[in-house]
């Protein structure tokens, strides 16, 4: 029933998104799936979907709705979510506001606030700040830090590496390596792309 | 937008009736040594409440100095490698009634041991060979862990080998675990979580 639930609304919203022109799917941090459609120049609604190494009851689902505007060269954009798994062992919910302020146009500096709720790790402020610097026609480098859950826990983050757009596409694989004592040190491949139907 | 919010909200509620029991909503403490430390557990266990006490260089002491901090909690604990080289050979049984005892003072309530991995050959220089000793180890702990409620033991041993010692595949050094030794003990503790 959750499953055909899902299938449901993600087919209606592709559908409808599709015809309209205005839809983008994509991948986020290699382990979810998105779709996002949007409304206006200002609205965009979107549901993502978590691609674990795990059973289906243990997926992660999440939907979200942004408002979008620009001011000259800052941007502003502030997107509230609400996620969970399909046994229901736990949800979250939160919303990021970011700002990104454009500089000689090529370099853009980019910070977002998060303040989010795990109904399991309850709450936490999070954020993360960083630089995207156009190196090449559509290559920029990529610079962050991060608190910002990249699974479902908070971490210190440092993730770095590149970014290409098109204009229909865009790919950013980042490394993504922990800068916090004590923690596995290990960096995972964050890969992150959208493709604007 | 008024109709836009009024669908993310009856989304909200549907999603959020999803319910469900399960033990994974918990908060699963790994303590160890180095194994536990390196071990990126918000990547393997990305829907699980868990907490990395791993410390690298770590053995029966450590556990020995968290006796009661996690009364009541539950913990997966791996750890004992270290102690090889302390451990006179055919003293292992009683060291592995100190490793358990240690373990059963943490407090916890539900108790996940898994067992010392073995190692590969140039990490073995004992006289008698160390993954011998090791598995030696293992089942002396194994026979303790049955002994006590609450306590599992996870062997992972066998799993790890090839032609007798730690399979190259799974490890970097010899010693610790590569993403795939990593892959083959998390998919042994999430059957039983």
């Amino acid at each position: 029933m959750k499953r055909l639930l899902i299938a449901v609304l993600t087919a209606f919203i592709s559908c409808a998104a599709v015809a309209a022109g205005r839809v983008e799917l994509g991948l986020r941090d290699t382990r979810f799936i998105y779709a996002t459609w949007n409304i206006n120049h200002h609205f965009n609604i979107g549901l993502e979907h978590s691609v674990y190494s795990e059973k289906f009851k243990l997926q992660h689902i999440r939907i979200a709705a942004a408002y979008h505007t620009s001011i000259k060269d800052l941007s502003i954009e502030c997107k509230p979510y609400f996620g969970t798994v399909y046994n229901g062992d736990y949800y979250d919910l939160g919303a990021q506001i970011t700002a990104g302020y454009r500089i000689a146009g090529r370099l853009t500096l980019e910070a977002t606030v998060n303040p989010h709720y795990d109904s399991g790790y309850e709450y936490k402020t999070c954020w993360r700040a960083g630089a995207t610097c156009r190196i090449w026609r559509e290559l920029s480098a990529v610079a962050q830090y991060s608190t910002i859950p990249e699974y479902r826990q908070s971490e210190k983050r440092v993730r770095v590496g590149l970014r290409f757009d098109t204009e229909r596409l865009w790919i950013m694989p980042l490394l993504s390596i922990s800068v916090a004592s004590g923690q596995s040190k290990s960096p995972r491949v964050a890969v992150s792309m959208g493709w604007r139907i | 937008m008024k109709k836009l919010f009024i669908l993310l909200t009856m989304m909200a509620a549907i999603l959020g009736s999803c319910g469900g029991d399960s033990d994974l909503n918990k908060v699963y403490s790994f303590v160890g040594d180095s194994l536990i430390a390196r071990w990126d557990l918000s990547y393997f266990f990305p829907a699980c409440l868990t907490r990395n006490d791993g410390v690298s260089g770590s053995g029966v002491q450590y556990l020995e100095s968290l006796g009661g901090k996690y009364a009541g909690g539950r913990v997966v604990v791996l750890s004992g490698t270290n102690d090889l080289g302390l451990v006179p050979s055919g003293d292992e049984q009683a060291y592995a009634e100190r490793f358990v005892e240690a373990v059963a003072n943490l407090g916890a309530g539900r108790v996940i041991v898994i067992s010392i991995p073995p190692r590969s050959k140039n990490w073995c220089h004992n006289e008698l060979d160390d993954n011998t000793r090791i598995r030696i180890m293992n089942a002396s702990i194994a026979k303790e862990c049955g002994t006590r409620p609450g306590f599992t033991y996870v062997d992972v041993f066998d799993l790890l080998l090839r032609d007798g010692y730690l399979n190259g595949e799974y490890t970097h050094d010899g010693l610790h675990m590569s993403e795939q030794g990593y892959e083959i003990i998390t998919k042994k503790i999430k059957d039983i979580l």
